[in-house]
């Protein structure tokens, strides 16, 4: 492999040995960049005009033979090679028909494209939507479809595996033999080159919403989204496991709201913190309602939402293997800003404070808290954050209703309930690593737990476990 | 009387760390270090606190900015490699550290890799083996009839490809010399515009600026290439080209060079793409009989009045 480096100017470091990393193609307005491991910017095409890329539309990319191919709905394929200075380039398009195509016209218009099985892949043409395309094996210039040898290009619809027949918005290449092809109501599984015995398996009837709506983990099971959830499969089971719904009962409303027509839509597997990622951005600018899902042993499904200029209407995350951005889930913005979250940040003059859903431990009746387990997690000592800044204050209230034990997020922080139907307990903890016990005995049929500490404290939460006991009938009942 | 069974046997319950019922449970084990709550990723913890308070947004830093103030519309990662002594990390220009050399090898030029040295570039010689004898006369016969219509076909050949509602076009002539081993190959072209209203070109004034670029299928990868620019900055043009004129040198640099090579070249002013035309598969030279001969210079039909030329050096040895 040969390494054309992005400069050697000012500021940049020698190699004692062989290092490999990842470097960054950004596009905006026409233009396209390339940053490197450490976010410095260089520009392969200034912005302004739709030469390579569109100005409006969103850029797919895919990497293949040490060359960056491009593709926007435009009429050629742009081409940047990694390897000689990003050279810019084209595929050439020409009217397109499978059966007279020749060996140097690209499908024209594509809007999505992936590297499988060495073959440069498009789709999402307007004009031919249920389609998609295959170039030869390792020769992403050759288009012959008429070609029949195993290495030759092919168009899905004129194969022997068969067409999928509606249109397609999306192809993740999974493995060498396995891709998986969503369409707007469906979803395939392409085992094999078309070209040479391939064959079509259909997985599932739940569609895509967009073409930026899928990704691998780094267990190899895949996922997508749809207006019902979150799907999950190993495609390699999948001929025995059929895809499963991994947020059934869970943000149904905010699923079912999406719209791919107002909102650019993609899901990320955050390789950093082993999340997966849901990114709803809306067209207009707006402000957005992302979700996080916590992956690891199927863990909490949270909202966030960033600046409205931070987007994300693009993203991605990947390792760069250098510096501050080791791994780095890059979110591109409204005003042409490429952002990672600052999990290194500072801590601001905000003090903390948690407080985890309310539990009802037993719907029939009072309950009253014996003991409260905290496993505190580790913390992390470094000049920000010293051993004497980990403790916290925790406040457990009990009361009639959940709204009842709700709690104003305002510091320092006070019950909203009305005095005399709620009790509180107020204890302490400190250090981390440890678990500690509180013994709250209080009582109600809803509790709320809140965590907090004063500014420049911090403190970790692994697990909370409550005991209780049966205590009579619950007031509000009577 | 005794108690209820259930005094024995107290409820014991996780509290949910999330919300909607999914429980978060980690083992002390395998805590992560960002199981940390703190101001910056309490959201990941509390989604009720996030909603009441705002300023608890996750905190984002820029990582890089492009300067468009448009949307970002594409990102992509991909990998490289840098060996020893080559450097990486750095905000200063876009210059190559390593290059390809092409060299001839039983019936096509395959590729080594010389390492040129690291440095800002702007001439690179590249030293191939020593077995070669043959000297290297090849035949690159480009034509290229670069018009403003937008539907030309790509084949070479002269200029019947545009529009007939065309006053005129650009024609291309480009011929390689016959370079011996070691030495570059040089490709002379001519172009000469005539009657060309620059309103055509989506230009809107009589200052312009030209580019031709360059790619390259089947030479065994990507070819170098140095961009080429060109502005009619001081050339007389009102509201027609005429007779507009410029020198310019391309440096092209492939890993591989066989009978399918095709060259792509396009041209644009303004930054807006005129036309792009390929080489179609033209011969680059014939390994029956010592990798050919010069066979022809291929002159485009059409003005070819002025002295404009370019020229283009293939480094082979």
């Amino acid at each position: 492999m040969i390494y054309n480096g992005i400069s050697t100017g000012p500021g940049s470091q020698t190699a004692t040995s062989f290092l490999y990393l990842n470097d960054l193609v950004v596009t905006s307005n026409g233009g396209i960049f390339v940053s490197d491991q450490f976010g410095d910017l260089s520009t392969v095409w200034a912005a302004g005009n739709h030469t390579y890329i569109s100005q409006a539309y969103p850029t797919s990319m895919t990497f293949l033979d040490q060359a960056i191919y491009l593709v926007s709905g435009l009429s050629t394929v742009a081409v940047m090679s990694t390897s000689t200075n990003f050279t810019l380039g084209y595929l050439v398009a020409s009217t397109f028909a499978p059966s007279t195509s020749t060996v140097n016209a690209v499908p024209p218009n594509c809007t999505f494209c992936a590297t499988w099985r060495g073959s440069l892949i498009l789709g999402g043409a307007p004009n031919d939507p249920q389609n998609i395309y295959a170039s030869r094996y390792s020769a992403p210039t050759d288009w012959n479809f008429a070609a029949t040898d195993p290495s030759a290009a092919w168009a899905l619809n004129a194969s022997n595996a068969g067409a999928v027949g509606e249109p397609v918005v999306s192809f993740m290449p999974y493995s060498d033999d396995l891709a998986i092809i969503f369409t707007v109501n469906n979803v395939w599984l392409l085992q094999g080159s078309p070209a040479a015995g391939g064959t079509l398996t259909h997985l599932s009837n739940s569609g895509i919403l967009a073409w930026n709506g899928w990704c691998v983990d780094d267990q190899g099971y895949a996922y997508w989204i749809t207006c019902a959830g979150i799907w999950k499969c190993l495609p390699l089971w999948s001929q025995y496991r059929p895809p499963e719904r991994i947020t059934d009962q869970s943000w149904t409303q905010f699923f079912s709201q999406l719209d791919p027509s107002k909102q650019q839509i993609q899901l990320v597997y955050d390789q950093l913190n082993k999340f997966l990622r849901v990114f709803a951005t809306p067209f207009n600018g707006s402000q957005g309602t992302q979700l996080v899902l916590d992956m690891r042993k199927q863990g909490a499904v949270l909202p966030i939402q960033y600046q409205s200029t931070a987007g994300p209407t693009v993203s991605a995350s990947f390792a760069t293997g250098l510096g501050n951005y080791q791994q780095l889930l890059a979110l591109g913005g409204e005003d042409g800003v490429v952002r990672s979250e600052n999990v290194n940040a500072a801590p601001s003059t905000v003090s903390i404070f948690y407080c985890p859903q309310p539990i009802c431990p037993d719907p029939t009746s009072q309950s009253l808290m014996q003991t409260l387990d905290i496993d505190l997690g580790e913390i992390p000592i470094n000049s920000v954050i010293p051993s004497t800044a980990m403790n916290g204050t925790i406040i457990v209230t009990a009361g009639p209703t959940a709204a009842d034990v709700g709690f104003d997020f305002s510091y320092p922080y006070t019950s909203t309930s009305t005095a005399g139907t709620v009790t509180q307990w107020v204890g302490s903890f400190a250090l981390d690593r440890r678990q500690q016990t509180i013994y709250p005995r209080v009582s109600g049929a809803w509790f709320s737990v809140a965590i907090s500490t004063s500014p420049g404290n911090y403190f970790s939460i692994e697990r909370l476990i409550g005991t209780w006991l049966p205590f009579g009938m619950n007031r509000t009942y009577r | 009387m005794p108690k209820p069974a259930s005094y024995n046997n107290p409820i014991v319950r996780e509290i949910p760390l999330g919300m909607m019922g999914v429980q978060r449970a980690i083992s002390r084990e395998h805590a992560p270090q960002d199981s940390l709550i703190s101001s910056v990723n309490i959201w990941l913890h509390s989604p009720y606190d996030y909603f009441d308070r705002p300023s608890q947004r996750p905190e984002l830093s820029t990582f890089c900015n492009t300067s468009t103030g448009d949307p970002i519309l594409g990102l992509q990662p991909f990998g490289y490699v840098v060996p020893p002594g080559g450097t990486y990390g750095s905000t200063g220009p876009l210059t190559p550290l390593y290059l390809f050399a092409p060299y001839p090898s039983s019936g096509q030029y395959n590729a080594t890799t010389v390492y040129a040295g690291s440095g800002n570039q702007t001439t690179t010689s590249v030293q191939g083996p020593s077995t070669s004898s043959t000297a290297f006369n090849s035949t690159f016969s480009l034509t290229y009839t670069l018009g403003v219509a937008t539907n030309f076909a790509t084949t070479g050949s002269t200029d019947t490809n545009y529009q007939a509602t065309e006053t005129t076009d650009w024609d291309f002539s480009v011929t390689l010399g016959q370079p011996s081993e070691g030495q570059a190959i040089t490709q002379q072209a001519a172009w000469v515009t005539t009657d060309q209203s620059y309103s055509e070109f989506g230009l809107s004034s009589a200052q312009y600026e030209l580019q031709l670029t360059l790619s390259g299928t089947n030479f065994g990868g990507p070819i170098t290439y140095t961009p080429i620019n060109f502005t009619s900055t001081g050339v007389a043009c009102s509201t027609v080209w005429n007779n507009f004129s410029s020198t310019f040198t391309i440096e092209i640099v492939a890993s591989t060079i066989q009978a399918t090579s095709t060259c792509y070249m396009s041209m644009y002013a303004n930054g807006n793409l005129i036309s792009t035309k390929s080489t179609n598969g033209f011969i680059w030279g014939n390994p029956a009989n010592g990798f050919g001969q010069l066979s022809s210079v291929s002159q485009a039909s059409g003005s070819q009045s002025g002295s404009p030329t370019f020229s283009s050096n293939v480094f082979v040895s």
